[in-house]
């Protein structure tokens, strides 16, 4: 009897355990949370070297200056090649409604609006689009964890993000192998509307101070077989920026 | 103006050595441009060379200064290397106002070359197929940009007054003398420019506001008209002849917006020109308009961008119908100075190659009150980074009294390279 009672007692511990453990286990959202929550600098300075690279290995290089406010403010402006220096990009984000955009084209003297019909478009030839520049929102999606994979002994999270209806988007689904250490978006397959392959992007990390930052990013055109590889220097974070910083006036004069 | 140059970098000199985090780079462009008119056989109507030097130079964080420099040799338009210094500024930052003093390019509204509101800046249409960036005269004059809640009031004084460059009488592009002829008038009486006196100074003011994806901006400016008006006088036995032409002054109240709507990028623009022919009295002086722009661009199927804008300008009526009917075929002193009324315009282009640095365009403007059309379609190659190549033509057609149809002998291609450094 005693026995019956100790294997019942054993099982029930082990339904517990087992309980707990299932409890624990991340969800897809929660995931998508704390890769949006991960820490991050308030601000960030960089240079940019982004080359471009066409399925016959033909390269063109374009070198920008970047600064930005968490993932809702960025200024960005061409330092190389000589005709496009001085162009210059400013992106703001909201919760509740869709980015602003605006460029600054020194030949017009003018800054010009950028609708969203434009988010699709390629980011100055490269393989980013305005799209891939800006801050993908969480509240845009749903989430599923897919699998959990160990490459380059890493250990990841593979998490597909996909839109909810509605939501104005050049990607039918998004698929990212999130490090466990630092929830970072380590590779990311960019899906086209037909459900095929379009994108991948890859990226290196490194530890900073306390943050995890990119070092380098290469985003794949599958189909157009051209890739852009992106390569940041002169990082500099939380220094402190002036509000004045982020606006269209402000982007007439970088350089 | 070579004097004011050297000046200017010797201003910037005395800085350098007052501040010792002086930066300096230098960046231009050397293009090339033939053109040929199709419809006479080899005749060649530009062969020119544009070397456009930038000199910038930073201070410190709250000084910095600019200039840009055009020498240009154009045998068909001038006899002579030109020098052209379109700007020479340097910018004040500090953190509530941003003041800029110097010869500048000020550019206003929202709309894509048809701008009524960009009237600071006259233009030298000598080449109107030249780009209007290059177009612009720089003014000499004081700009401060306050910035205040969430606004910019930006405010312009002008003591330098300056005015379009027209094409030479008689030649190829002589639009003028063909708007002119559609008035009646023959020859032209010599212009009597206004004094250099600072009672004839120009200053204008701006608020821009940007509302939830709205960019918003309201203007008034008081200036010299840009194009000159005629002056009548009348002989015996009661023939108006013209006597001489001069510049009025005119006001401006404005507004434009600009916006991304629906996935579409939407803007306009209305300006009221306030003449001194109020009462209407004057037939060869234009009762106060109105000039508006609408526009919107899209990103169709396989990439293709779409540009198109509608331009309206319509005279305000004071009972003169014999007036009426002369205005309406007159230049309008300032604002878009172009002879026609009502026009459309149309841009397809598409990005292609590597970098997407190759495009394929086709513009379109087309004059609805007279059936006339211009087109211009282009190709550009950039084989390599800062270095352009571009090919098109410039097509006329229309109605027989359109604008555009007496240019229609006029049909050009045209060949242009760009290297930038």
């Amino acid at each position: 009897m005693r026995k019956i009672l100790t294997a019942l007692c054993v099982m029930l511990l082990t339904l517990i355990f087992i309980s707990a453990e299932k409890k624990q286990e991340l969800t897809g959202e929660e995931l998508a949370q704390k890769i949006d929550t991960r820490e991050q600098p308030k601000t960030m300075k960089a240079t940019m070297t982004m080359v471009l690279i066409d399925k016959k290995g033909n390269k063109r290089e374009r070198k920008v200056s970047s600064i930005r406010e968490g993932d809702e403010k960025m200024l960005m402006w061409f330092l190389a090649p000589a005709d496009e220096k001085g162009v210059s990009f400013l992106r703001k984000s909201y919760e509740d409604r869709d980015d602003d955009m605006w460029l600054y084209l020194p030949a017009f003297g003018k800054v010009r609006r950028i609708a969203s019909h434009a988010k699709k478009g390629n980011f100055m030839g490269t393989d980013f689009t305005y799209e891939d520049m800006g801050d993908r929102k969480i509240k845009n999606y749903t989430y599923k964890i897919l699998k959990e994979e160990k490459i380059d002994n890493k250990d990841y999270w593979v998490l597909e993000w996909t839109p909810k209806e509605n939501v104005d988007t050049d990607y039918s689904k998004i698929i990212s192998w999130v490090w466990k250490e630092n929830y970072s978006p380590i590779i990311e397959e960019f899906y086209d509307k037909t459900g095929e392959k379009k994108k991948i992007k890859k990226m290196d990390v490194e530890k900073k101070d306390k943050y995890w930052l990119p070092v380098k990013m290469v985003m794949e055109d599958i189909k157009a077989n051209h890739k852009t590889e992106m390569y940041f220097e002169d990082i500099k974070v939380d220094e402190k920026l002036e509000d004045s910083v982020f606006t269209t006036s402000y982007m007439q004069r970088v350089r | 103006m070579k004097k004011y140059y050297i000046v200017l970098i010797l201003i910037i000199l005395f800085f350098a050595n007052v501040f010792a985090d002086t930066t300096y780079e230098l960046r231009g462009s050397l293009r090339e441009w033939v053109k040929v008119i199709v419809n006479t056989p080899g005749k060649v109507s530009l062969i020119e060379s544009r070397l456009k030097l930038e000199l910038l130079s930073t201070l410190s964080q709250e000084i910095a200064f600019k200039s840009r420099v055009y020498t240009v040799y154009s045998p068909k338009i001038y006899n002579e290397i030109k020098f052209n210094l379109q700007e020479a500024y340097i910018d004040y930052y500090t953190e509530i106002m941003d003041i800029r003093i110097g010869r500048q390019i000020i550019s206003w509204g929202k709309a894509d070359e048809l701008n009524p509101t960009d009237i600071l800046n006259p233009e030298d249409i000598s080449n109107i197929f030249e780009e209007k960036s290059i177009r612009k005269i720089g003014v000499f004059g004081i700009k401060l940009d306050l910035k205040l809640f969430d606004s910019v009031i930006t405010g312009i004084y002008i003591p330098d007054i300056q005015f379009h460059k027209l094409p030479e009488a008689h030649s190829t592009w002589d639009f003028f003398s063909i708007g002119l002829k559609k008035m009646g008038l023959i020859t032209l009486p010599s212009i009597l420019y206004p004094e250099n006196s600072l009672d004839n100074s120009e200053w204008a003011i701006k608020i821009s506001k940007t509302i939830e994806n709205f960019d918003f901006t309201l203007s008034f400016a008081d200036v010299i008209d840009n194009l000159f008006s005629i002056k009548m006088k009348i002989i015996p036995p009661g023939i108006p002849t013209p006597d001489y032409l001069y510049y009025n002054r005119t006001q401006m109240i404005a507004a434009d917006f600009a916006a991304s709507l629906f996935e579409f990028g939407v803007w306009a623009e209305v300006a009221y020109f306030i003449t001194k022919d109020k009462d209407g009295t004057d037939p060869f002086m234009k009762n106060p308009y109105f000039q508006y722009v609408i526009g919107m661009d899209y990103t169709l199927p396989f990439d293709i961008k779409i540009n198109i804008q509608y331009f309206r300008e319509d005279v305000t009526c004071v009972n003169d119908d014999k007036e009426k009917e002369l205005e309406k075929k007159s230049f309008s002193p300032t604002g878009l100075s172009i002879p026609v009324k009502q026009v459309g315009s149309l841009r397809l282009g598409k990005n292609f190659g590597e970098a997407n640095a190759n495009s394929l365009e086709i513009f379109c403007i087309y004059d609805i009150e007279e059936k006339g059309v211009m087109m211009g379609p282009r190709i550009l190659i950039s084989p390599t980074d800062a270095f352009k190549v571009e090919t098109g033509a410039f097509v006329f057609d229309g109605q027989e009294n359109s604008i555009f149809n007496m240019f229609n002998l006029n049909d050009e291609v045209y060949v242009k390279a760009t290297y930038s450094f």
